[in-house]
């Protein structure tokens, strides 16, 4: 005979009645195991001294009185609800309506200007509404840093980026740039290869760790003669909002693909001695910026 | 009086013939399980009222061919476990101020069955103690006598569940029990 589970012992003991084979099989099953006994025990115990009396066998006029007129009230009460509900979705896209409208004209250029010019972006609108455009905190020192006359070993400079000056949240138009030139740079003619690295990070671009490792790896593999000597870029990778750059276009946080192909590369080039592009340039990117 | 099963398989009926049909055959069930759970006789007459008037409201839910009392519990049962859900959160605070004011905890409830007369008021209190989880399964199963297969139809939860915690109910119940009360309790019977 196959023994019992606990939960087929437990439906035994539910049940009010049972013939000879289920009680020797309940009774074989109790003898060796003493967590049902124990819940044996528990369930005779509570089966004898729980007990309620019923207290109410019909309810009161006044309570059956209740129940016909809540249910009824009831009954209306979730029709008007539902339309109530429908009125109010109803009022309530209108108003949204009328903001957004009157939150374009007032935004557009021109008043003059026709609706539908005046309706040609509306998510840079919308955004602009959402989140207002951050006013740019002046810089402490207005003029940007330019290229010394000679320049040696690690510079800061800021580089002049046009591309990032329609982005919405207020992107700087001036750019931070650390530029670590070869040992031999201010004694030579020579054109050199340019790496340009976007170190992601928290840090800011005018001096981190990151790049003041990168300043003793470029110097250490260069006399080694492990590495020929290169300019070493490194962009700031930070917006004005304190968030990590996404090397890509975006109307909130700025044409920043842009401004490294079109702004930062050309600059670079017109100001240091580099080699002719796509011949000798490398992009080592950072974690996290990819475009 | 044509019973309420029948005037829904019909689905002609007014508001008042169905109400007086649903409680004069549940009425005494459904008030009987509020009491039991809840054990206070105007939160049971409350909870009642209030099955018969979300019923009415919700009959267009109710699937004909199961069980109408079943229905019915499920709703009541429902709102007395929200009553004891905001009764703990409300003793919870109660305590928290006595201890915080009085720097004591309030009187045990014992002493409060004690003072309302009922029997049993050592085990009362200690299925209290287990919370409505396992303190509604206890009171379904052992006060109405109904199988494990119903009290999950009413709870929503499966056998298995319901299985599990009238396991863990008894076996909580015997460990707060005192070994005298127990033996009391199953005095002069045959195991």
């Amino acid at each position: 005979m196959k023994s019992l589970t606990h939960r087929d012992a437990w439906r035994l003991m539910e049940k009010s009645r049972l013939d000879a084979v289920e009680t020797a099989r309940l009774d074989d099953h109790l003898r060796t195991c003493s967590e049902c006994t124990s819940y044996a025990r528990t369930d005779r115990f509570l089966r004898l001294n729980l007990a309620v009396a019923p207290v109410r066998s019909q309810p009161t006029p006044g309570m059956h009185k209740a129940v016909l007129l809540q249910a009824h009230r009831g009954r209306n009460q979730s029709g008007m609800a539902r339309l109530a509900g429908s009125l109010a979705f109803l009022v309530l896209l209108a108003v949204i309506g009328a903001v957004a409208l009157y939150a374009f004209r007032v935004t557009s250029p021109g008043a003059s200007e026709p609706l539908a010019q005046q309706l040609a972006s509306p998510l840079q609108t919308m955004v602009a509404i959402i989140a207002p455009p951050v006013v740019a905190t002046p810089e402490p020192s207005p003029t940007p840093r330019s290229i010394p006359e000679s320049p040696a070993g690690r510079i800061i400079i800021d580089v002049p980026a046009p591309s990032l000056a329609s982005s919405i949240i207020g992107e700087s138009t001036m750019q931070p740039v650390a530029v670590i030139l070869p040992p031999s740079y201010a004694t030579s003619d020579r054109r050199y290869p340019v790496a340009y690295l976007f170190v992601s990070g928290n840090q800011t671009p005018d001096r981190t760790d990151e790049d003041d490792l990168v300043e003793i790896i470029a110097a250490k593999l260069t006399s080694q003669g492990s590495m020929q000597e290169m300019i070493v870029v490194v962009p700031a990778v930070r917006t004005v909002l304190d968030t990590e750059v996404v090397m890509a276009n975006s109307p909130v946080t700025g044409n920043w693909e842009d401004y490294v192909v079109e702004d930062l590369v050309p600059f670079i080039d017109q100001n240091f001695r580099t080699l002719p592009q796509a011949a000798a340039q490398v992009w080592p990117a950072g974690r996290r910026l990819a475009g | 009086m044509e019973r309420a099963e029948e005037l829904l398989r019909k689905g002609r009926y007014s508001q008042e013939q169905l109400a007086t049909a649903l409680m004069d055959a549940h009425f005494a069930t459904i008030h009987h399980i509020a009491y039991s759970i809840l054990r206070s006789i105007e939160e049971a007459d409350d909870v009642a009222q209030e099955t018969f008037i979300v019923a009415l409201r919700s009959i267009g839910r109710y699937r004909p061919g199961t069980s109408l009392r079943a229905w019915l519990s499920s709703i009541a049962v429902n709102q007395c476990r929200d009553r004891l859900r905001r009764r703990q959160a409300r003793q919870r605070w109660h305590q928290a101020w006595h201890r915080l004011h009085l720097g004591q905890p309030p009187e045990p409830s014992p002493e409060v069955h004690a003072v309302r007369g009922e029997a049993n008021a050592e085990l009362w209190h200690a299925v209290e103690q287990l919370g409505e989880k396992h303190s509604v399964p206890i009171v379904l199963r052992y006060v109405h006598d109904m199988k494990a297969a119903e009290i999950a139809e009413i709870l929503g939860v499966s056998e298995g569940t319901v299985y599990s915690r009238l396991h863990y109910a008894c076996r909580k119940l015997e460990r707060r029990l005192s070994a005298g009360t127990l033996e009391t309790g199953l005095s002069g019977v045959e195991p």
